[in-house]
């Protein structure tokens, strides 16, 4: 090959390089990546949300939508997107447990509230 | 069968005041069955008649924007009591109703 | 001077005693939300508020009457009249299950059963007619029950409310669950039925201008302007609940009846003005 080819193809690697999915497919990016998010953590993250959306029901005191997250978050879990799975079932946890708290505070609050 | 539409008619003078409630769907064909799916048929009026002794004194075209059981209320003069209102509907899936009542 | 136990005893008693506004009985309740209202509203006489926000706000007050010359529930009243006739299979009626045939009785629901421990409204009695009488049951927001009601509660209008609360600590602690359940803040929005109906009463939310609880189940069963329909009481208590962003009960489970119990028992001496007309 010529100087001049040989140049045009080490310009042309180094671009394709440079390129963001060519870091992506750089394999040390990629388990980085992989390993904040898996789908075991996932899975995790999911049972945790449940956890505390059972304690809210045994309080009867759920929040609308908290089921409905939690659902979105399987869905987003199969399809494998996993980092707005993660997001989801967090969400979900947060508001399972912010109804529990709400319910254990109104087990005496209410009483403030009654028209004497 | 019983009609499906109410009538009330006050005369001031020869003015009468007319209010009518009548019973219908009024689908626009836009909705859809909760438990199903499907598309809930377009079934609306769409012409509405009062006659005073046989002469028409308010004629409505509806369409689908005019919602379920609709009320209607308007005035006309030269009436009199002992005066017949008839109220007639035909809707766009042939069926009809209608009532009569007679003034003062 | 008194002996420790002695003194112990009575500091107890006194202790109960200072305690004892949290405990007041249910009429005690039912005076303090009268007067309530009354000092918050001085212009407006008790009776009214059975008419909801029309006893509050003067123009909506004008619409609400103009629709009322032709009101829209007349056509569940007439359906529910002819439900209310049909027989059931085994020849029984509805007018077997109920005192005075059914007719004049709304005023009295909900109430207490002592046999079965909980409380029974209207809607419930009526469905477990049909099923003693080897009827299926309505849904609870099927249009036929909610028929049913609005006759019933159309034969008893102007008959004062009269929910009784037998001297039974089942009973008791139903009315208090209730009650309970109307002072607690719930749901996402973080709102207690007494944060819009009590505290809020008068004021806009939203676009809505809240009406006071006093006197609010007495129209019900309710034509709503908005769904086109009538609905029962239950059906608002489940909207309400999801609007406030909280995962809402079923229409007839022992929360909403608890809470039908404590409202309907507040505006005990108010008429029933069944059913009502509402945006």
């Amino acid at each position: 090959m010529t100087p001049r080819v040989l140049r045009l193809l080490a310009i042309g690697l180094l671009l394709g390089l440079l390129s963001p999915g060519a870091l992506a497919q750089d394999p040390a990016v990629a388990s980085a990546v992989g390993a904040a998010v898996s789908a075991e953590a996932v899975t995790e993250l999911i049972g945790r949300a449940e956890a505390a959306q059972r304690s809210a029901t045994e309080l009867r005191a759920e929040w609308l939508e908290t089921d409905g997250l939690i659902e979105q978050a399987r869905k987003e879990a199969n399809l494998g997107n996993l980092i707005k799975a993660a997001e989801l079932a967090e969400l979900a946890r947060r508001q399972g447990e912010l109804a529990v708290a709400q319910a254990e505070r109104e087990a005496e609050a209410w009483q403030r509230r009654v028209v004497r | 069968m019983a009609s499906k539409i109410k009538v009330k008619v006050k005369l001031k003078g020869d003015v009468a005041e007319v209010k009518s409630l009548m019973l219908h769907p009024m689908e626009t064909g836009s909705r859809k069955d909760p438990d199903t799916g499907a598309t809930i048929p377009v079934h609306h009026i769409t012409e509405l008649t009062f006659l005073n002794n046989g002469e028409t004194v308010m004629a409505v075209h509806c369409s689908t924007a005019v919602s379920r059981d609709p009320f209607f209320s308007f005035s006309f003069s030269g009436a009199k009591a002992g005066d017949t209102l008839a109220v007639r509907w035909v809707d766009n899936q042939g069926e009809s109703d209608s009532v009569e009542t007679v003034l003062g | 001077m008194l002996r420790p136990a002695i003194r112990r005893f009575l500091l107890l008693c006194l202790a109960t005693i200072l305690s004892m506004p949290a405990l007041a009985g249910p009429e005690e309740d039912r005076e303090a939300f009268r007067a309530y209202f009354s000092q918050r509203f001085p212009d407006v006489p008790l009776d009214e508020y059975v008419n909801g926000i029309y006893a509050l706000d003067p123009k909506a007050r004008e619409q609400w009457l103009d629709i009322e010359q032709f009101p829209p529930y007349e056509f569940a009243v007439e359906q529910g009249e002819v439900l209310f006739r049909q027989a059931f299979a085994n020849g029984n009626g509805y007018a077997d299950c109920f005192d005075n045939g059914g007719v004049g009785v709304r005023q009295h629901y909900p109430r207490f059963d002592p046999a079965l421990g909980e409380v029974v409204t209207l809607e419930l009695a009526l469905n477990r007619c049909r099923t003693r009488n080897g009827e299926s049951a309505y849904a609870w927001d099927s249009d036929e029950l909610v028929a049913l009601s609005a006759y019933m509660a159309w034969t008893s209008r102007g008959n004062p409310i009269d929910v009784e609360i037998p001297d039974d600590p089942r009973a008791l602690a139903a009315y208090e669950a209730g009650k309970r359940f109307y002072y607690s803040k719930r749901g996402q929005l973080n709102f207690a039925c007494s944060d819009c109906h009590v505290t809020s009463a008068g004021s806009y939310v939203r676009a809505d201008h809240l009406s006071a609880s006093l006197g609010h189940p007495s129209h019900f069963p309710v034509y709503r302007s908005k769904l086109g329909k009538v609905i029962s009481l239950h059906s608002r208590f489940y909207g309400c609940v999801r609007d406030v962003r909280a995962r809402p009960f079923e229409e007839q489970s022992e929360e909403y009846r608890n809470l039908e119990y404590f409202l309907t028992y507040m505006s005990n001496g108010l008429v029933v003005n069944g059913p009502g007309a509402r945006k």
